[in-house]
């Protein structure tokens, strides 16, 4: 279970790159195991909990664009889920350009370096950061959806929004 | 399960019923179960009268499926013809009264009688456009009513308890004359059918409670442009020598209601026929009133009083006021007990009327209350296409009475708002709040009271009750 989310952030492996995978994982440059902490799970639960909030707001509090008579078309469904979308985006771009440059990434997992130490090439690059951010916008949307699914039954104006 | 048997006499008759199934319409409360309206006219082709036809036709049809378990009011009264017919058509369809009473065939004598009790004009009169005006020919010429099927009819289908109300005008022909010959039948023991057998149930018709409203006259007409005898100068002569013969009606009648209105409208000149379509006036309405106060339950000891052999000991008369001399009166002009009859049953018929004509279209693709109930073809079944042409002639109706010399104009009728239409300082509790406003609110309402009617219900009986409990909710006025 401690990997579900890890696992899921994998699907997009290919978007933000093997080595920043690592870093989220927790693996450990000094002790080469995964005794760090596992960002997969920190970001994806606030990221969970961030849908959920939007979703919750979407189908039950009385304001324009969300629980409201005027709000149950599926066009402002899919306006929440983008702004949900665009949170988990920053949460997710914000926490790995922050660990980028202040150094929290391991060396390891940042550089190739020859014998003498110098550094040949940069595993990981910003452009990571922002490529980790979209797929987590697509995790948003999966948890958006899911949560959709499961909350929208007691909607007294939404429930039949998106479909 | 008692019945109201009420005859509406000539186009006055025709009106003050349209107005009341209006009224019924909306919901508001009536002390019988089932009315059971006869319009008697011998105009047949007056637009009055068949306007009334269709919106009662429709009433009937909305009728069955108005639900009757739930809170639902709309429509719920029942709404029941003799024999599926309407009118008491007179079996006589001789055209000029000089043929009717067969002056031909009269002694010379009989003919200088008879010339000398009516003018040439009025033995020459067309009859089919009704007695314009004449009470002499009416009298004369009504007195048939037992010889017909709905009579017979009638008199099969009265039952214990059940109760008669004549509504007739005393300033024109028809209702001046037939009001007097209908109330004396009714209490005529013994009385034949067509068939020369005595009328079934004819002891439990004389003993039956009976009352009236004879209207008085509320609008005049223009100079006639054809050979019309209506004259609207003789107006008020002809309700003088009504009344000093209606005092010999004492005690023959429960509850007499008069109404008038000084400040007439002046309508069009049409002797009868496919051209008499006058416009509905608040007179109508408050005439509508006095039928639902004749069987009001909570008036039966004003209303009745009868000894313990069922006499009338005397009759209780009544007339109908409004606070002020308004020319354009408005909620705030009625008095209490009006007000509390009539605005939240006309005010959630409106609203009801408002949502169809100006939002359900567009909204109920979206909202969650019509989804999969009330969407796609639903608009198309017949019951509801008559819900909606009931709704249009509740509009006329209101615009009509909005266009009169003494306007009843309780609602702004051009505001597209939801809860912005009632005129006056009506104060029908507070519906909307910050988040939900305007229609957003109704449908709102809409939403949260389709999961608290009964799902038992057939799809259009749920509709009509959603829309009972949610006008109920959201205009609730309190005395």
């Amino acid at each position: 279970m401690e990997e579900l989310l890890g696992n899921m952030y994998c699907w997009f492996e290919s978007l933000f790159g093997q080595y920043l995978a690592e870093h989220l994982w927790g693996y450990n440059c000094q002790t080469q195991v995964y005794d760090g902490r596992n960002l997969f799970n920190s970001i994806g639960i606030l990221t969970i909990g961030i849908s959920l909030v939007f979703v919750v707001a979407y189908y039950y509090l009385p304001l324009i664009l969300f629980n409201h008579p005027r709000s149950n078309r599926w066009w402002n469904w899919l306006i929440i889920l983008i702004i949900a979308g665009v949170a988990n985006f920053f949460l997710a771009y914000g926490w790995t350009i922050n660990d980028f440059l202040n150094g929290n990434i391991g060396d390891c997992l940042m550089f190739t370096r020859d014998a003498e130490g110098n550094i040949v090439s940069q595993l990981i690059h910003k452009n990571d950061c922002w490529l980790f951010g979209l797929s987590n916008f697509f995790i948003s949307t999966i948890f958006f959806i899911a949560w959709s699914v499961i909350l929208k039954w007691g909607s007294r104006n939404c429930k039949y929004s998106p479909i | 399960m008692s019945k109201l048997y009420i005859f509406g006499i000539g186009g006055t008759g025709a009106r003050v019923l349209k107005s009341l199934t209006m009224l019924l319409a909306a919901g508001v409360d009536c002390g019988a179960d089932t009315i059971v309206p006869i319009i008697i006219d011998r105009d047949m082709s007056n637009k009055d009268l068949s306007r009334t036809k269709l919106l009662i036709e429709d009433y009937i049809d909305v009728n069955e499926i108005a639900a009757t378990k739930g809170k639902n009011k709309f429509f719920k009264t029942k709404i029941e013809l003799l024999n599926n017919e309407l009118c008491l058509q007179l079996k006589d369809n001789t055209q000029k009264f000089d043929d009717f009473i067969g002056k031909s065939t009269m002694s010379r004598e009989n003919q200088a009688l008879v010339e000398m009790l009516f003018s040439e004009e009025t033995l020459n009169l067309d009859m089919t456009a009704g007695f314009q005006g004449n009470p002499n020919i009416g009298s004369v010429v009504l007195n048939q009513f037992d010889n017909n099927d709905i009579f017979k009819a009638f008199a099969t289908d009265f039952n214990e308890g059940d109760k008669i109300f004549i509504i007739s005008s005393i300033f024109g022909g028809t209702g001046a004359s037939g009001f007097p010959l209908l109330r004396k039948l009714l209490q005529t023991p013994n009385v034949k059918g067509a068939d020369g057998q005595d009328l079934p149930n004819w002891g439990l018709v004389n003993d039956a409670l009976a009352g009236a409203i004879s209207v008085l006259p509320y609008f005049v007409v223009g100079s006639a442009s054809d050979n019309s005898l209506v004259n609207s100068d003789t107006f008020i002569d002809k309700s003088r020598a009504a009344l000093s013969y209606y005092k010999t009606e004492d005690k023959k009648l429960d509850t007499l209601y008069y109404i008038a209105d000084k400040r007439a409208t002046t309508y069009e000149h049409h002797k009868g026929g496919d051209e008499q379509k006058n416009h509905a006036h608040f007179v109508e309405l408050a005439s509508a009133l006095a039928v639902l106060d004749f069987v009001n339950p909570e008036k039966k000891n004003i209303n009745f009083h009868r000894n313990n052999e069922r006499k009338i000991e005397y009759t209780t008369y009544k007339e109908f006021g409004i606070n002020t001399d308004a020319t354009e009166i408005n909620f705030n002009d009625l008095a209490d007990e009006t007000k509390k009859l009539l605005i939240n049953p006309l005010s959630r018929f409106m609203l009801f009327r408002n949502y169809m004509d100006k939002v359900f279209e567009k909204e109920s693709k979206y909202q969650p209350y019509a989804r999969k109930r009330f969407n796609n073809d639903f608009r198309k079944k017949e019951t509801i296409k008559k819900l909606e042409a009931v709704h249009a002639y509740f509009f006329n109706w209101l615009r009509e009475m909005e266009n009169q010399n003494r306007k009843f104009s309780p609602f702004n009728l051009t505001s597209s708002s939801a809860f912005d239409f009632i005129k006056g300082n009506v104060n029908t509790g507070k519906s909307e709040t910050f988040s939900y406003r305007n229609w957003a609110k109704v449908d709102d309402e809409l939403n949260a009271q389709i999961g608290k009617t009964d799902k038992a219900l057939k799809n259009e009986e749920r509709f009509i009750e959603l829309f009972y409990c949610t006008t109920e909710k959201l205009i609730n006025y309190k005395n």
